[in-house]
C-alpha cells in the first residue's frame, strides 16, 4: 500500500510542475523585461554601432576603395576593382552589407520607439538617446542612398510600405535625423565614439555636398569650422600622423565622429591592407594594393608627407631586420593604419575616421566654390591648410607648397579639391563618392585615366540582394538596379 | 560471461514455456509478459534456485510420479563448451531440471519417462529417447534464429517472436569482434540500414548514426542513445564494447514511437553487463596492435616541385624561379607526409570482475583503451570504471545501481577543413618539397622562402607538434532504480537517472605559427547535468489461453542543464606556460560564458496484445511536453500502432519441411525530432560590444533571426511492413523491412526580408521522404567440426526533399576559400545533392571551358546543375564466420555503393600551382602545355591566372568495398579443456581495414569533414583511415 502512495504521489509531483516546461534563460536577456533603466536605453543605443562596425570590417571597408580610381583588390575582390562586374562572391558581399547597414536601421528604430516610451529616465536623456538613434539612423541611409540609390525606408521597426523609396524622400529623412541632432545631441560628446551636435552639423554639410545643394553645405561646414571645437594636428614628419592614424589616437583636436577600435574589440581592415612580413603590424594579409603604374599614385608628390605615411613599397622585414621590396603582384601597399602591438588580426586598435576635421575644411572649399561659382580666399586657405599639413608645413602659415591664388576655374579649383581629398582622405571610404559627385562622366574619365580599366555602368549602384527581391512584396524583380 | 547468458536465457525461457507450472513463489505467469524489468527481477529470483554455488543439477518441478531413475549427463555446443541452463524436461510432462554451470544435469525419470527434451534459447530443441544408459551426453546445435530471444525495447523487453516492430540486435560477440575506440563504430556493416560515418580518422573523433537516411535539415540526425532504460545525452563515446552486453536498434515508429519527439532518427538500446549470483569469476580482455596509414598520396618530388615552379613562370612570361642546376640538385627532396605519419600503437585492457550470492549481484570493470594516432602528437584515451550492483529488498522487489565513471583524454590536430597549408595534413600536403624541415641550426624552416611561395602555409612538422590541442572529457553515469511487484500482475518501476560531463579543452599556438605570430592560448570549459526519472508501471495478464496482454503507462520527466566560459589570451613571451597561465598573455581576450536549460515532461503508454501467440498487436503513444518548443506548441503526441501475424504458426503451415518460421509485420507510428534548440523560441536579446573611446560598452539587441513562438518538434510518419522468415529448420534465415518516411514541419531557416533587420527565421516549414528497404540472411552453410556461417545484410534508403518554404533552395557550409558551397538541397532531390559547372574540356589557352547549362551563350551562376549525390545507393555487409576445432576466422566486409564524394583537396593539389602549394604527382605530365595543347588534358595550364570553379572536377564515386576485420583466434573450448579453469579462453590475431576497393583517389572514402547532415560527403583534409593489426587475449577465470 505504501507503493500506491509513493507512486500517487509521484504523479502528483509531475501534474503539479506547470511552470516545468516554461523556458527562463539565464545567459540572455529577452525584449520583454528590457528597455527599463537608463543604462538599458544606453545599451540599446550602443547596439546600433555594432552593424555598422561589422559592416566596415567585413568586407566594406575594401570594397569602397577598390572601386576607386587609385587602389585595387587582389584574388576574390579583383573582378570589382577593375570593373569586371560582380561575380556572386562579390554580390554576397554587397548583400551582407545591406544586411548590416538594414540591421542597424532596426537596432536604431527599436531603440527610438522603445526609449521614447520609458518613463523611467529623464527627457533630457531621452532626447540625446533618441537623437544619438536618429543621427545613426541618418549615418546609414546616407551610406545606402549612395550605394544603392533607392532604398526601402524604415523610420519605425515594421512599415507597410517596403518599396524603394526615392533618393530625394530619402535624403528628406536623413536631414530630417540630423537637425534634430544639431538640437539635442550634446557639443562634447561623452565619449569619443558618440556624435556631438557638431558631427550633426558636419554630416549633415557632407549630405548637403552630396546633394548638390552647395550653400547649405558650405554654411553647414562653416558652422562647424567657426565653432572652433576643431584644429589639425600640426606635422613635421610622415611619422607624426599616427598622432591621428595610430592605435592609441584618441580624441585629437580633428576628430569629429569615428567608428572606434581598440584591442579589446578591434579592427581587422590594416590586417587586410599591410604586408605579412613588414614593420607596421604583426599580421598582414595585402588584400588590397596599388599598382605603380596607377596615374593617381605615380603623380602623388613624393615630398608629400601623406604619401609616405600612406603607402609602401619597400618594408623592413620585422623579425629580421632586413630591407625588402614588395612584389610586382602587390607592389605598393597601404600602411595609413598601423599597429605593432594588435593582439590579434582581427584587433587592431586603429579608429576609423568618418567625420575629420580635415574633411570638413574641405567639404567647405568644394561646397563655397560651387555655391559661390568663385574662388573664395577662404576655400582656397582652407585648402592650402589641409596640403600644407600634409607637406609638412605649420596649416596656419603661408607655404612653399601653397596653391597658387590665381587662374583657376571653378571646375579646376573644385577637381583639386576632390584631387586634395584623395590624398588627405586616402582610404577613409570617401574616394569613391568624391568621384560620383562630379558625375558619371567626368567620373568615368578620372577612373579610366587614373586606373586604365573602363568603369561600367552597373558599378554606379550595388545590386539589390535577391533576397530582399524573393521575400519583399513591394519590391518586384524588375525593380533591380541596372545591370544586374 | 556465456554463463550469465545462458543462465539468463534459461530463465527466460522457462519463465515463457507455457508447458511447464510454475512455482507460485517465482509467480511466473505474472511474468510472461513483456516487461524488461520483469525479467531482470526474475532472473535474480531464479537465481535463489538455479545459483552456481549448487554444484548439481537442481529439480526445478516437483515430480509427483515415483521415482524409478536416475539420469545424469551434460550438454554442450557442438564446439565442446558446456552448456549450462539447459531445460531438461521428461518429454511429455512438467518434470524437468535446468544444467549446472558446467553443463552438468541429473534427474530422476518416472516409470512412463521415455525420452528427455533439452531446449535452450537460441538452440534448436532435441530430444534423446533414454536408452539403457544413464549417462547422456547431448550436443546441441544453434537454430539460426534465435525465436525465443529476448529483444529489448523501449521500456520492456520482448520475445522475439512477439516482436511487432523492426528491431536489430547485435550481441556482445559482435561489439568486441572488432578494435574501436567509440562501439557505434562496430555497428557499421553489421546491422542493416544503419550507415556509420566519420567526420575523420582521428582517434576519438566523432561519430554520426543514420538510420534509415536523415529526417532534419537544421536538427541532429541522430539517433536517441538509451543505456539501461535512461537516455544519454551525447553521443556512446564514454562507454567500452568490453561492457555491453548487447545493442538493440530500433527502427519502424511502432518500436520508437514510444520515445516521442527524439525518436524519429531511431533509438539505439544499450545493455551493458551486469553480474549473477553464483563463483566469482573474472574476465581479462586485451588487445595490442599497431596501426599504420592506410595510403599516402603520390605528390611532385622536389626536383618536379621546382620544375613546376618554372613552368609557371614561363606560362606567366616571368624569368625562371629556379636554374637547372638548382631544379637538379632538389632531387626527391622533402617527404612531408613521412615527416607526419608513425607507426601507432593501438591497446586495450578490460577486466571485469563479476559474481554474486542470492540476494545480491554485482559486476565492477575497469577498461583502458589508448589509441595514438597515425599522424604525430595525436591520440585518443579512454578509460573507465564501471560498477553494476543489485540488491533485493524483498523477494519480489529489488534495488539496482549502474555507475560508468569515464575520463576521455584527446589530443587534437587542426586537420580537417583547413586549407593552402593551414592544417597539418594540407601543409604535409602543400608544403614545398625542396624545403627540409629544419635548418642546419635545428630550427624550424619558413614555408615561405620563394616569391610564389602560398600566403599563409605552415611547416606541417611545427604546427602538429608545436600547436598543443587537447580535450579532456570527465564523465559520470548513475543510475538507480528499483523495481517489483505491487500486487499480483502489476509491476512497478521508479528510476533516476544522473548524467554528468565536463570538457575541457586546451589550446596554445606558438609564435612559431603564421597563425598566432604572437603566441594564442585559450581554455575552454563546459559541464552539463542531465536528470532523469522514469517511473512506470505494467500489468500483464493472460486470460485464458488465448488471450495474453501487457499495458505500460509511464510518466518521466528530464532536466538538463549545461553551462560554458571560454577564456584565452595572446602575446607570450615565451612557450613555457603553454595555456596555463592565460594571465600572462599581453592581450587578454573577451571571457565568454554561456547557460542553457531544457526539460521534458513525458507520459508514455503502451498495449501489447497477442492471440494464441499468433496474431500479436502493440499500440502506443506519447505525450511529450518540452520547453524547447515554443509557447504555443508545448505539447506533441506520438502515437503508433502494429500488427504481427505469425503463419508459421497456423495449422497450414505447421511442421512444413521448409519454411520453418513465418512472421508478417506491419507497422505506422508518428515520431518526432527535437531539432529547435533552448530558447530559439523566445524574442532574446544578445550582448554586443563596440568601443567608445578605448574602453568597451555593452549593447543589446535582437539577433539576425527573427524569434517564432510557434516552433515545434519535427514530425515523422513512418509505415513499415516485412517479414522474418526461416527456412529449413532455421538454417537460414531473413529479415525484410520496407518502409517509407515523411518528415514534415522539419525546421527550416527561412529567409525574411533583409530590409526589416532580420534576416532570418526559423519555421517549421520543410516536407522530406525516406523509403527503402532493408534484408539481412543469415545461414548456417556447413554444420560440423567444421562449419561455416554467413550473414549478409543490404539496405537502400532513396531520401527526397519534398517541399521548402517558396521552393528556396537551400545551400550548406561554404567550404574553403575557392569555392562556394557546393551542398544543396533542393525540391525533388535527395538532401546534400552537389551544385556546380559541368566541364567540358579546356580552351585553346588551357583554361577551363564549363557547359553552358542555360543556353544562353553567357557563363552565369545559372549554369550550376545537379553534378553528385553523397547518398549512397545501397550499402551492405558480409559477414562470414568459419569455425574448425579450436579456431575461428571471421571475415567482416562493409560496403557503400553508389556515393559521390566532394574531394575539395584537389582544390588545392590540383589547381595549376596558381598559389605554389604542392602538386599531385601527375599535375606535370597531365597538364595542358602550348606545346602539347590538349583540350582534354586533365589539369588546365598551369599558371598563376588559372582559376577553378565549382565543378565536376572535384566530384568522384565514393564507393568503396571494406575488408573492415579479419580475425583469426583460438579459443580453449571442448576435450580437455573442459575441466580448465581458463575454458573458453582466447587468443587472436586480427587486422582491420585490411584493405579498401575503391575508385576515389583521396586517403579514404569515408571521411564526412563537415558531417551528416546537409553538407555531407565532403573530404577537406580529413585525417586519414588506419589499417591496424592487432593480438589480443580474452582469458575467463
Amino acid at each position: 500500500m505504501k507503493k500506491v502512495i509513493l507512486l500517487g504521489l509521484l504523479v502528483l509531483l509531475h501534474a503539479s510542475c506547470t511552470d516545468f516546461l516554461e523556458e527562463l534563460p539565464k545567459d540572455r536577456l529577452t525584449e520583454v523585461n528590457f528597455y527599463t533603466t537608463l543604462p538599458e536605453a544606453q545599451a540599446a543605443v550602443a547596439a546600433i554601432y555594432v552593424p555598422i562596425r561589422d559592416n566596415f570590417d567585413d568586407n566594406y571597408c575594401t570594397m569602397i576603395d577598390i572601386l576607386s580610381d587609385y587602389w585595387m583588390g587582389r584574388g576574390s575582390t579583383r573582378p570589382m576593382s577593375i570593373y569586371q562586374g560582380l561575380d556572386q562572391t562579390n554580390i554576397n558581399r554587397v548583400s551582407n552589407s545591406w544586411t548590416y547597414l538594414y540591421r542597424g536601421v532596426r537596432n536604431a528604430n527599436i531603440a527610438i520607439e522603445r526609449i521614447q516610451v520609458m518613463e523611467s529616465i529623464s527627457e533630457t536623456d531621452k532626447n540625446v538617446l533618441v537623437a544619438e538613434a536618429r543621427f545613426l539612423r541618418a549615418y546609414i541611409y546616407f551610406k545606402m542612398v549612395r550605394l544603392w540609390g533607392a532604398v526601402p525606408l524604415y523610420l519605425e521597426t515594421t512599415v507597410e510600405d517596403m518599396s524603394r523609396k526615392p533618393d530625394g524622400e530619402i535624403y528628406a529623412a536623413i536631414i530630417n535625423d540630423l537637425k534634430q541632432g544639431e538640437i539635442d545631441l550634446p557639443p562634447v560628446p561623452a565619449q569619443f565614439g558618440h556624435p556631438s551636435k557638431w558631427a550633426a552639423k558636419a554630416l549633415l554639410a557632407e549630405v548637403y555636398l552630396q546633394q548638390g545643394e552647395f550653400l547649405l553645405a558650405k554654411d553647414k561646414a562653416k558652422e562647424v569650422i567657426d565653432a572652433n571645437m576643431y584644429s589639425l594636428v600640426e606635422v613635421s614628419v610622415a611619422d607624426d600622423f599616427n598622432k591621428i592614424f595610430g592605435a592609441t589616437a584618441n580624441g585629437t583636436t580633428e576628430e569629429i565622429f569615428y567608428l572606434k577600435f581598440s584591442h579589446d574589440d578591434g579592427t581587422t581592415y590594416p590586417h587586410k591592407l599591410l604586408w605579412d612580413k613588414d614593420q607596421f603590424s604583426p599580421y598582414g594579409s595585402y588584400v588590397t594594393f596599388g599598382l605603380t603604374n596607377n596615374k593617381f599614385l605615380a603623380d602623388w608628390s613624393t615630398s608629400d608627407l601623406r604619401r609616405q605615411f600612406n603607402i609602401f613599397s619597400q618594408y623592413i622585414n620585422r623579425n629580421t631586420g632586413v630591407v625588402a621590396t614588395l612584389p610586382s603582384s602587390t607592389p605598393i601597399l597601404c600602411c595609413k593604419y598601423r599597429d605593432l602591438t594588435a593582439p590579434t588580426n582581427g584587433d587592431y586598435a586603429n579608429d576609423s575616421p568618418v567625420l575629420r576635421y580635415a574633411d570638413v575644411l574641405l567639404i567647405y572649399a568644394e561646397a563655397a566654390v560651387m555655391a559661390d561659382n568663385t574662388v573664395s580666399a577662404l576655400a582656397l586657405e582652407y585648402l592650402n591648410k589641409i596640403k600644407r599639413r600634409g607637406y609638412g608645413y605649420p596649416s596656419n602659415t603661408i607655404s612653399p607648397v601653397d596653391f597658387p591664388s590665381t587662374g583657376w576655374t571653378v571646375t579646376s579649383f573644385r577637381e583639386t579639391v576632390i584631387q586634395e581629398r584623395g590624398y588627405e582622405l586616402f582610404l577613409e571610404g570617401k574616394r569613391w563618392f568624391d568621384l560620383k559627385r562630379l558625375g558619371t562622366i567626368r567620373m568615368k574619365e578620372i577612373c579610366l585615366l587614373n586606373k586604365g580599366f573602363a568603369l561600367k555602368d552597373l558599378h554606379l549602384l550595388w545590386p539589390i540582394p535577391q533576397q530582399e527581391i524573393n521575400t519583399n512584396p513591394d519590391i518586384a524583380p524588375e525593380d533591380q538596379n541596372p545591370g544586374y | 560471461m556465456k554463463t550469465i547468458l545462458s543462465m539468463f536465457l534459461a530463465v527466460v525461457s522457462i519463465m515463457l514455456s507455457q508447458s511447464i507450472n510454475a512455482q507460485p513463489k517465482i509467480t511466473m505467469e505474472e511474468n510472461s509478459g513483456t516487461d524488461f524489468h520483469d525479467v531482470m527481477l526474475a532472473v535474480n529470483t531464479m537465481s535463489e534456485i538455479t545459483g552456481f554455488e549448487i554444484s548439481n543439477s537442481v529439480p526445478l518441478y516437483s515430480a509427483s510420479s515415483i521415482l524409478q531413475r536416475k539420469i545424469t549427463g551434460t550438454v554442450k555446443e557442438k564446439d565442446g563448451t558446456s552448456m549450462p541452463g539447459v531445460n531438461v524436461v521428461v518429454t511429455g510432462t512438467t518434470q524437468g531440471v535446468i544444467t549446472d554451470a558446467n553443463g552438468n544435469f541429473s534427474i530422476e525419470i518416472s516409470q512412463g519417462g521415455k525420452s528427455l527434451t533439452f531446449t535452450f534459447i537460441g538452440m534448436q530443441p532435441q530430444e534423446v529417447a533414454i536408452g539403457a544408459s544413464n549417462e547422456i551426453t547431448v550436443t546441441m546445435a544453434q537454430s539460426a534464429i534465435d525465436l525465443e530471444e529476448v529483444v529489448v525495447i523501449g521500456y520492456g523487453t520482448v520475445r522475439k517472436s512477439d516482436l511487432t516492430g523492426s528491431v536489430s540486435s547485435v550481441n556482445s560477440e559482435a561489439i568486441t569482434l572488432q578494435a574501436v575506440g567509440n562501439p557505434v563504430q562496430a555497428l557499421a556493416g553489421v546491422v542493416s540500414g544503419v550507415q556509420v560515418l566519420q567526420t575523420s580518422g582521428q582517434p576519438g573523433s566523432a561519430l554520426s548514426v543514420l538510420i534509415r537516411g536523415g529526417n532534419s535539415l537544421l536538427g541532429s540526425n541522430e539517433p536517441l542513445y538509451i543505456v539501461d532504460g535512461m537516455p544519454l545525452a551525447g553521443g556512446l563515446g564514454m562507454l567500452n564494447t568490453n561492457d555491453i552486453q548487447s545493442i538493440e536498434i530500433l527502427k519502424d515508429a511502432s518500436a520508437t514511437a514510444i520515445y516521442g519527439s527524439r525518436s524519429a532518427n531511431g533509438v539505439v538500446l544499450i545493455t551493458t553487463k551486469k553480474g549473477s549470483s553464483g563463483k566469482t569469476s573474472v574476465e581479462y580482455s586485451a588487445y595490442l596492435g599497431i596501426q599504420q596509414a592506410s595510403k599516402t598520396i603520390d605528390l611532385l618530388n622536389g626536383e618536379e616541385y621546382a620544375t613546376i615552379a618554372n613552368i609557371r613562370a614561363a606560362n606567366d612570361g616571368e624569368a625562371p624561379y629556379f636554374t637547372p642546376a638548382q631544379v637538379a640538385a632538389f632531387g626527391q627532396g622533402t617527404d612531408w607526409q613521412s615527416e607526419i605519419f608513425q607507426l601507432a600503437p593501438i591497446q586495450n585492457h578490460s577486466l571485469r570482475v563479476y559474481g554474486g550470492n542470492d540476494k545480491t549481484t554485482f559486476s565492477i570493470s575497469g577498461n583502458y583503451f589508448d589509441q595514438k594516432g597515425i599522424i604525430v602528437n595525436t591520440g585518443y584515451k579512454n578509460t573507465q570504471l564501471r560498477t553494476s550492483v543489485e540488491t533485493k529488498l524483498m523477494p519480489n522487489w529489488r534495488l539496482s545501481l549502474n555507475s560508468i565513471i569515464s575520463r576521455r583524454e584527446n589530443k587534437n590536430l587542426l586537420s580537417n577543413n583547413t586549407e593552402r597549408g593551414r592544417g597539418v595534413l594540407s601543409a604535409s600536403l602543400a608544403d614545398a618539397p625542396t624545403i627540409p624541415v629544419r635548418d642546419a641550426e635545428g630550427k624550424y624552416t619558413s614555408m615561405r622562402p620563394y616569391g610564389f611561395s602560398p600566403e599563409a602555409v605552415e611547416n606541417a612538422v611545427a604546427l602538429a607538434l608545436e600547436r598543443k590541442q587537447q580535450t579532456h572529457s570527465n564523465n559520470l553515469n548513475l543510475n538507480v532504480f528499483t523495481d517489483g511487484t505491487i500486487f499480483k500482475d502489476l509491476r512497478f518501476y521508479s528510476g533516476v537517472g544522473l548524467q554528468y560531463e565536463s570538457n575541457r579543452g586546451d589550446l596554445y599556438s606558438p609564435p612559431i605559427l603564421l597563425a598566432s605570430q604572437i603566441g594564442m592560448a585559450s581554455i575552454s570549459y563546459a559541464e552539463f547535468t542531465d536528470i532523469v526519472n522514469e517511473n512506470t508501471l505494467t500489468y500483464s495478464k493472460k486470460i485464458g489461453t488465448d488471450h495474453e496482454f501487457t499495458a505500460l503507462a509511464g510518466v518521466t520527466a528530464q532536466i538538463n542543464t549545461s553551462q560554458s566560459v571560454y577564456a584565452s589570451s595572446t602575446g607570450f613571451l615565451t612557450n613555457m606556460l603553454e595555456n596555463y597561465s592565460l594571465q600572462s598573455g599581453s592581450y587578454v581576450g573577451t571571457p565568454e560564458s554561456g547557460y542553457s536549460k531544457y526539460t521534458l515532461l513525458s507520459y508514455l503508454g503502451r498495449v501489447n496484445y497477442s492471440f494464441k501467440g499468433k496474431y500479436l498487436l502493440t499500440a502506443s503513444i506519447r505525450a511529450d511536453g518540452s520547453s524547447r518548443f515554443g509557447a504555443e506548441n508545448k505539447w506533441g503526441y506520438f502515437p503508433s500502432a502494429a500488427f504481427a501475424w505469425r503463419v508459421s504458426d497456423e495449422d497450414f503451415l505447421m511442421n512444413n519441411p521448409t519454411l520453418s518460421n513465418l512472421k508478417l509485420r506491419a507497422s505506422w507510428g508518428q515520431t518526432g525530432s527535437t531539432a529547435v534548440k533552448p530558447y530559439q523560441s523566445l524574442a532574446a536579446l544578445t550582448s554586443v560590444r563596440t568601443v567608445f573611446d578605448d574602453n568597451i560598452f555593452i549593447g543589446y539587441a535582437p539577433g539576425g533571426s527573427m524569434s517564432n513562438s510557434k516552433l515545434k518538434w519535427e514530425k515523422t510518419d513512418q509505415v513499415n511492413a516485412g517479414f522474418d522468415a526461416g527456412l529449413f529448420e532455421d538454417r537460414i534465415s531473413m529479415t525484410l523491412d520496407l518502409y517509407y518516411k515523411k518528415t514534415s514541419d522539419i525546421l527550416v531557416n527561412v529567409p525574411v526580408v533583409l530590409s526589416s533587420g532580420y534576416s532570418s527565421q526559423v519555421k517549421n516549414l520543410g516536407d522530406m521522404q525516406n523509403k527503402g528497404f532493408e534484408f539481412t540472411v543469415n545461414s548456417q552453410i556447413i554444420d560440423g567440426t567444421f562449419s561455416w556461417n554467413l550473414g549478409a545484410n543490404i539496405s537502400a534508403n532513396r531520401n527526397k526533399v519534398l517541399s521548402l518554404p517558396e521552393g528556396g533552395d537551400i545551400f550548406g557550409e561554404s567550404i574553403g576559400y575557392v569555392l562556394p558551397s557546393m551542398s544543396l538541397v533542393r525540391e525533388g532531390y535527395p538532401v546534400g545533392v552537389f551544385f556546380g559547372y559541368v566541364e567540358d574540356g579546356l580552351t585553346e589557352t588551357g583554361q577551363i571551358k564549363y557547359v553552358d547549362v542555360t543556353p544562353d551563350g553567357n557563363f552565369t551562376t545559372a549554369d550550376r546543375t545537379i553534378i553528385g549525390d553523397p547518398n549512397p545507393d545501397f550499402i551492405f555487409g558480409i559477414n562470414s564466420d568459419f569455425s574448425y576445432k579450436n579456431f575461428d576466422l571471421t571475415l567482416l566486409i562493409n560496403s557503400v555503393q553508389g556515393n559521390d564524394i566532394l574531394n575539395y583537396n584537389a582544390v588545392n593539389l590540383g589547381d595549376a600551382f596558381s598559389y605554389g602549394l604542392n602538386q599531385f604527382g601527375d599535375v606535370i605530365k597531365n597538364s595542358w602545355s602550348a606545346e602539347n595543347p590538349d583540350p582534354n588534358a586533365k589539369y588546365p595550364k598551369i599558371s598563376k591566372n588559372t582559376r577553378f570553379q565549382a565543378s565536376d572536377r572535384f566530384i568522384e564515386d565514393g564507393s568503396y568495398i571494406q575488408l573492415k576485420t579479419v580475425r583469426i583466434s583460438y579459443t580453449l573450448r571442448g576435450g580437455k579443456f573442459e575441466s580448465s579453469p581458463l575454458r573458453n579462453s582466447q587468443v587472436y590475431f586480427s587486422a582491420q581495414n585490411l584493405y579498401t576497393f575503391t575508385k576515389y583517389s583521396f586517403y579514404s572514402p569515408i571521411q564526412n569533414t563537415y558531417g551528416a547532415g546537409i553538407s555531407k560527403g565532403i573530404d577537406q583534409y580529413g585525417y586519414p583511415d588506419t589499417r591496424s593489426f592487432m593480438v589480443g587475449v580474452i582469458i575467463n577465470l
